[in-house]
């Protein structure tokens, strides 16, 4: 189980930054724009990034399942940057600062999954929900579960979780700790590793681009 | 095998990065005119962007890249062309997208994509390119009938303006009241505007821009800007929300520089002219009217509160909102020349339209688009529930005629 676990580690941190790289890749050798440069103000940038931070775009179209959405993003972001101490040392000094936020997060997170998944089973009747982000979500939800059961009631014991990490990336690993929901956990992340809709990482420069293609297409014939 | 290109290669980075962006959450299915009367899963805006990822992880994925790309399937391919020919390109899913994908930009560019691996285009819109060649506009009607037949005898041309008029080859041809209201409306509006002769005003490059047939944008564009230039044209007036589209946002690219004059929908000069005192409406009507705001002029170059005023200069008028209207407006059915061969949901569309604005107790429905206007008529001539149908400067035109 252990070289099981160890093994499945490699090839899904492998395999997502495949796809990463491949990604890149494809972009690089795709065709330039057509075109010539067109005004890009600062101001439409600065609202761009406004709109990926409060999502606007879902806010404007889907209020109801915005409410899940940010909180969901939000608490996956502190969650995200709090395990960052798992594969640090020594750990960022901004990561004892985000600690509380991220233990909160921890708990809201799974609840955030939750709604959206009721929102949009029971609410929108399934009607507009992919195969792909049901499994993403119902993954999300196993391992955010498990993590704050990890945490609240069958305690790993934490500096065996970093050792074992640690010595992941060092190519030399150890034995895993023997908790089982702790296997749960991280062979769930693992499972997900792999699926991360890494063609979404384009969607934040899609939506800076929106904001400044509505700039520009208000001064097109009004300018 | 043209289909052996890799698919993400030839794609320009911002298309490329709008496939990679979408979520899947399925927002725009809510708005999809398409999806709406043709009720197929197949043809949706994020189907259609799943199927474009799977020919390029099929052509340039890690399989392709070790064991060579490997034939798509034809079927798959050509179920592909069919979706996106069959899309009005309204843009409302774009609209709507919470990542905000520019759809009425990328549905396009993928049509190209299809026509240059010689997949697409389909049906009529086939011969387009020739037919624009050798008569200067898609309808293969002859460029000698293409002001004669509406254009109003009282009307001057000037020779030379700062102001001229682009009547567009919709208008001309499929939806003579509305050009001839522009003329009117211009006429009365007392400023000199000039035109191109029928022979040199040939088609804007939209309906060859939207089915993916580039080859003669170029030539096209340059002979209408340098016609224009010629002129002393300062400002160029259309009706036709494609061909300001068309204007505004490719024929500088296509030109290669920024135009020589500036363009304008002539619902922005009337409402100037109506503004500075050049003209006014008093005739009155005491009508319930409802404005369409047609997808190329509201979501594509943002043409909202012009038509609003000058409709609201009509006294007595009542102006009444479709439930989805300015950005958000639903396609008539019109759109993105996919009512040359799907005929059929064009038409269940146009009738929505038509529903809609009886429901809301309308007497009339204002258009402000040719291909709207031809579209709507079409939809409305064999079905059991009628409704005026009118274009906004058409409406103007007759209120402003002397008795």
């Amino acid at each position: 189980m252990d070289l099981f676990l160890i093994l499945g580690a490699y090839v899904a941190f492998g395999v997502f930054c495949w796809r990463v790289i491949w990604r890149f890749l494809l972009r690089l050798r795709s065709e330039p724009d057509f075109g010539f440069a067109a005004g890009h103000a600062c101001g439409s940038r600065v609202l761009g990034i406004l709109d990926i931070v409060l999502l606007r775009r879902l806010f404007l179209v889907n209020k109801g399942l915005w409410v899940g959405e940010w909180t969901f993003h939000i608490t996956f972001v502190l969650v995200s940057f709090r395990h960052l101490r798992y594969v640090l040392e020594p750990g960022w000094g901004c990561l004892r600062f985000i600690e509380p936020f991220g233990l909160a997060a921890g708990y809201v997170l799974p609840f955030s999954l939750l709604y959206i998944l009721l929102y949009r089973l029971v609410l929108e009747r399934g009607q507009y929900v992919s195969k792909s982000n049901l499994f993403l979500t119902t993954l999300m939800l196993v391992i955010s579960s498990t993590g704050v059961l990890l945490h609240g009631y069958f305690r790993v014991d934490v500096v065996e979780v970093k050792s074992f990490i640690l010595t992941l990336f060092a190519l030399s690993p150890v034995d895993p700790p023997a908790n089982r929901l702790f296997l749960v956990h991280f062979l769930s992340a693992l499972v997900f590793l792999p699926f991360v809709p890494s063609h979404l990482f384009a969607a934040p420069f899609s939506m800076v681009e929106a904001r400044r293609r509505e700039t520009l297409r208000e001064d097109l014939l009004h300018g | 095998m043209g289909e052996m290109k890799p698919f993400g290669r030839t794609l320009p980075r911002k298309d490329l990065c709008s496939l990679d962006a979408c979520t899947r959450c399925g927002e725009c299915l809510k708005v999809c005119p398409v999806q709406e009367v043709a009720r197929r899963r197949e043809i949706s805006p994020p189907e259609k962007i799943k199927r474009y990822r799977e020919f390029i992880r099929n052509t340039e994925g890690l399989k392709a890249w070790v064991l060579g790309a490997h034939a798509l399937d034809r079927e798959a391919l050509e179920d592909f062309v069919r979706a996106i020919f069959e899309c009005t390109t309204c843009g409302a899913c774009g609209q709507t997208c919470t990542v905000g994908i520019d759809t009425q930009r990328l549905w396009p560019g993928l049509r190209k994509e299809m026509v240059e691996r010689g997949l697409g285009p389909i049906g009529a819109l086939a011969g387009m390119p020739e037919i624009v060649a050798r008569t200067g506009n898609p309808y293969d009607l002859p460029a000698g009938v293409r002001f004669t037949p509406w254009f109003p005898s009282h009307v001057a041309v000037a020779e030379r303006a700062e102001v001229a008029y682009y009547a567009g080859c919709t208008g001309c041809y499929e939806a003579q009241p509305m050009v001839r209201g522009d003329v009117k409306v211009l006429s009365a509006i007392g400023e000199p505007f000039t035109m191109l002769p029928a022979g040199q005003e040939v088609c804007c490059g939209f309906p060859l821009f939207i089915t993916g047939q580039h080859g003669m944008l170029k030539d096209l564009v340059r002979t209408l800007v340098d016609g224009y230039a010629a002129k002393g044209v300062h400002t160029l007036v259309c009706s036709c929300p494609c061909c300001v589209n068309m204007m505004g946002k490719d024929w500088p690219l296509y030109y290669g520089k920024v135009l020589p004059f500036r363009i304008r929908h002539i619902t922005q000069y009337v409402a100037d002219a109506l503004r500075s005192g050049k003209l006014s409406i008093r005739k009155s009507l005491k009508e319930r009217i409802i404005y369409h705001d047609p997808c190329y002029l509201s979501r594509g170059v943002g043409v909202i509160r012009e038509p609003r005023e000058v409709l609201r200069a009509i006294p007595g008028v009542t102006i009444l909102e479709f439930d989805r209207n300015r950005e958000n407006s639903r396609c008539c059915g019109a759109g993105g020349a996919a009512r040359k061969v799907f005929h059929e949901n064009a038409v269940a569309m146009g009738r929505l339209t038509i529903n809609e604005a009886l429901t809301k107790g309308a007497d009339r429905l204002i258009l402000s688009c040719p291909a709207c206007h031809s579209k709507v008529h079409e939809a409305m001539a064999e079905y059991d529930r009628k409704i005026r149908i009118t274009d906004i400067m058409e409406l103007i035109g007759s209120l402003i005629e002397e008795p």
